[in-house]
């Protein structure tokens, strides 16, 4: 579904259809022509239906499940709607402020007058202004869509300057120390064992679980900002964490025994060398989908 | 049974140890930004929701794109238009026509919050001021007793700081309906003195007395919250050309009424001079105002506008409900004045410690006022004011009054609380 640009001819819809959605998007309060909201929303129902266009039926609910008033609203200031602007300055700033300060405060500066721009549209195609609100096609709150562009673009900002920095000079100070011995061969049989099983059971577990596992120990969020991801509760959160690592746990022994040969506790001190081997990292074990 | 929670506990560091620097990438492509929102607004359909959790559990992009979003604040936490969350940067466009429409309100201020407690009568009517004063005349009426004290420096008068300021402004003189439609709508006027005119002595010639209509003349200037001022603004040396001083700026904003419509009004905009290397921002048409804007952004709830933190001290004006309304000016040393007569004369009716910043009238005679570690007052008289219990010791940044009975006051923090019962108690 993603990574695909194709997007095949939107279904037709309805001329009272448009009518209904531009009613309740309020697009009239903005000067949105009809013809215009039409546009957004044939180009939502594209982009959200690329493989297959979608049936009279899915298409309306689809239609009918969107953010309309936002995608009115993005649609007029796309196209330079003076009190849509206005409005969007008004009640969409200090949000957006808010959220680009947590890139940090120089960054979050930028980032926020990058998207500003880009959101006024700074470039031509065709001779025809180009906004980002082109972009928002109204699946998720416009407050919302702002968050996750500036997430993104801080992220992929972050990872940018991490490539440039230089790799340390072998010998300098950050660089693991390299032991001076050879690591006994029974260890490091160990410390494989228990990576290869703790990596084939994460790799077991459904995508959300491990999802779950990521946000909370490789994100560290707090057990709240994992629910504010995953639409749970902070206690619902709390107990699947504790039911993945009773689940892994068990599995992990399970093949340590089976497929090692180990006792318990070979098993227990399996565990407790991973956990202090500053060498042992799952995320190089687990393999990109 | 111990044995396994000691292994549960075990997994845990083992988890925390072996996932430390999260999953290593993925093959396939992320997801657009409006699908990793609705992803985490609940609003994709499940199929969706499921073909889109597997690349999130092994990309690393996307976990860090929704750490980052998870401790975004709520937009529900934040106080629209709350000033101290509001860069200079934001519309880089209207600084540029908004500087000068700074000294119009920095005037009108400086002349009040000189003479605070005193009755002041001026000697010119506000209509001369905005409207009537020769824009050819170096230096206007001066107030008496204050020529005796001050150099007569020439300074533009108001009128021409107004015309020069803001086209904007000078366009909407004339639109009486718009005025009154201001006028009756109750809302919190926010003010500061402009450390560029109160630096200079001579500055204080042109302040003129607060007047609501005055304000509302300049839109840009009514609604915006301006640049801070120094504490003690007296007998500061001239450090400062005056706004209106500044062609470029003044070019700039003349320019760019001229533009294409790129961003909304002055709502919250914090206007400050160009400093060398802020061209860099991205230019943006300025907007231009609108009936229609002006309304809404009157009509809207976020009629409180907190003054700004944290950068020195700052008066706030509160414009009661009603057809003749009351005037209450929040002074930085946590005194409020009272005016019956738009601003003419002001009588003191509180003074405290702590700092004020932020007040909203429901009715005529009611208004709520908020200001830091946890400073509520409230007024239902119109004249004397009485402290309202608050539970916490937070800051308090803006305050939206529904009655004597309900207001909802906004924290520094991003938390809200609200009263039902004026004060008895409070819930978040």
């Amino acid at each position: 579904m993603r990574g695909s640009r194709a997007s095949t001819a939107a279904a037709e819809i309805a001329p009272a259809l448009v009518r209904r959605l531009y009613d309740r998007a309020g697009a009239a309060r903005w000067g949105l022509a009809e013809a215009d909201f039409e546009a957004s929303l044939r180009r939502s129902l594209a982009h959200r239906f690329r493989e297959a266009p979608p049936s009279e039926r899915e298409a309306e609910e689809y239609l009918g499940g969107l953010h309309l008033a936002d995608l009115a609203l993005a649609g007029a200031c796309a196209r330079g709607s003076e009190p849509a602007w206005e409005h969007f300055v008004h009640d969409f700033r200090p949000a957006l402020l808010a959220a680009a300060s947590a890139a940090g405060p120089g960054a979050g500066r930028e980032l926020a007058d990058s998207l500003y721009a880009d959101l006024f549209g700074t470039e031509e195609r065709d001779g025809v202004r180009r906004s980002l609100f082109d972009y928002f096609h109204g699946r998720c709150s416009l407050n919302g869509w702002l968050r996750a562009v500036l997430a993104q673009r801080a992220v992929d900002r972050a990872r940018a300057s991490r490539r440039l920095e230089p790799l340390p000079e072998p010998g300098t100070p950050g660089e693991p120390s390299v032991p001076a011995q050879p690591p006994e061969v029974d260890r490091s049989r160990r410390l494989v064992a228990v990576r290869a099983a703790l990596a084939a059971a994460l790799q077991q577990l459904p995508a959300r679980d491990r999802l779950r596992l990521s946000l909370y120990y490789a994100r560290e969020l707090k057990l709240a900002a994992v629910g504010r991801v995953l639409g749970e509760s902070e206690a619902t959160v709390s107990r699947k964490l504790a039911r993945c690592r009773t689940g892994l746990r068990q599995e992990v022994e399970r093949r340590l025994r089976e497929r090692h040969g180990m006792n318990d506790t070979q098993v227990a001190d399996a565990f407790e060398l991973a956990r202090t081997d500053p060498a042992f990292d799952l995320a190089r074990a687990l393999p990109p989908e | 049974m111990a044995r396994d929670r000691d292994r549960d506990a075990e997994m845990d560091r083992l988890l925390r140890a072996a996932m430390s620097d999260g999953p290593a990438g993925s093959a396939d492509a992320c997801p657009a930004a409006d699908e990793l929102s609705a992803y985490v607004e609940q609003t994709l359909a499940r199929p969706e929701r499921e073909a889109l959790e597997p690349h999130l559990a092994s990309c690393e992009r996307c976990q860090q794109a929704l750490a980052m979003m998870a401790t975004m604040p709520e937009p529900a936490a934040i106080p629209a238009n709350a000033p101290a969350r509001t860069p200079s940067w934001w519309l880089a466009g209207w600084r540029r026509w908004l500087v000068p429409a700074t000294a119009l309100a920095s005037a009108a201020i400086i002349y009040v919050a000189l003479k605070p407690a005193a009755v002041l009568q001026p000697n010119l009517s506000p209509d001369s001021i905005v409207a009537t004063a020769p824009a050819e005349s170096p230096t206007p009426p001066e107030a008496p007793g204050t020529s005796q004290l001050l150099p007569g420096k020439a300074v533009p008068s108001a009128a021409q700081l107004a015309e020069a300021a803001s086209p904007r402004a000078k366009r909407e003189e004339g639109n009486e309906e718009e005025k009154e439609a201001v006028n009756e709508t109750p809302r919190v006027l926010a003010r500061t003195r402009d450390k560029a005119v109160a630096d200079r002595p001579e500055a204080k010639l042109e302040a003129a007395p607060f007047r609501a209509d005055e304000a509302e003349a300049g839109q840009s200037a009514t609604l915006a919250p301006v640049p801070q001022l120094a504490a003690a603004p007296v007998a500061a040396p001239p450090s400062q050309p005056p706004p209106s001083a500044e062609p470029e700026a003044m070019a700039e904003a003349q320019a760019h009424t001229a533009q294409p419509r790129a961003a909304g009004g002055a709502l919250g905009v914090r206007p400050t001079r160009l400093k060398a290397g802020e061209a860099a921002a991205p230019r943006v048409a300025a907007p231009t105002g609108s009936k229609a804007a002006a309304d809404a952004a009157l009509a809207a709830p976020e009629q409180v506008v907190s003054t700004a933190r944290g950068e020195g001290s700052q008066a706030a004006i509160v414009k009661g409900a009603g057809a003749r309304p009351l005037l209450w000016r929040l002074d930085p040393g946590a005194r409020i004045f009272g005016s019956a007569d738009a601003g003419r004369t002001w009588q003191l009716q509180y003074t405290g410690a702590g700092r004020l910043v932020a007040g909203s009238s429901p009715s005529p005679e009611v208004c709520w006022v908020v200001g830091g570690r946890g400073l509520v007052l409230r007024t239902t008289d119109g004249r004397t004011w009485h402290a309202v219990p608050f539970p916490e010791r937070l800051d308090l940044v803006a305050v939206l009054a529904d009655s004597d009975r309900r207001a909802t006051v906004h924290a520094s923090d991003g938390r809200r609380f609200t009263t039902d019962d004026g004060g008895a108690t409070w819930r978040e």
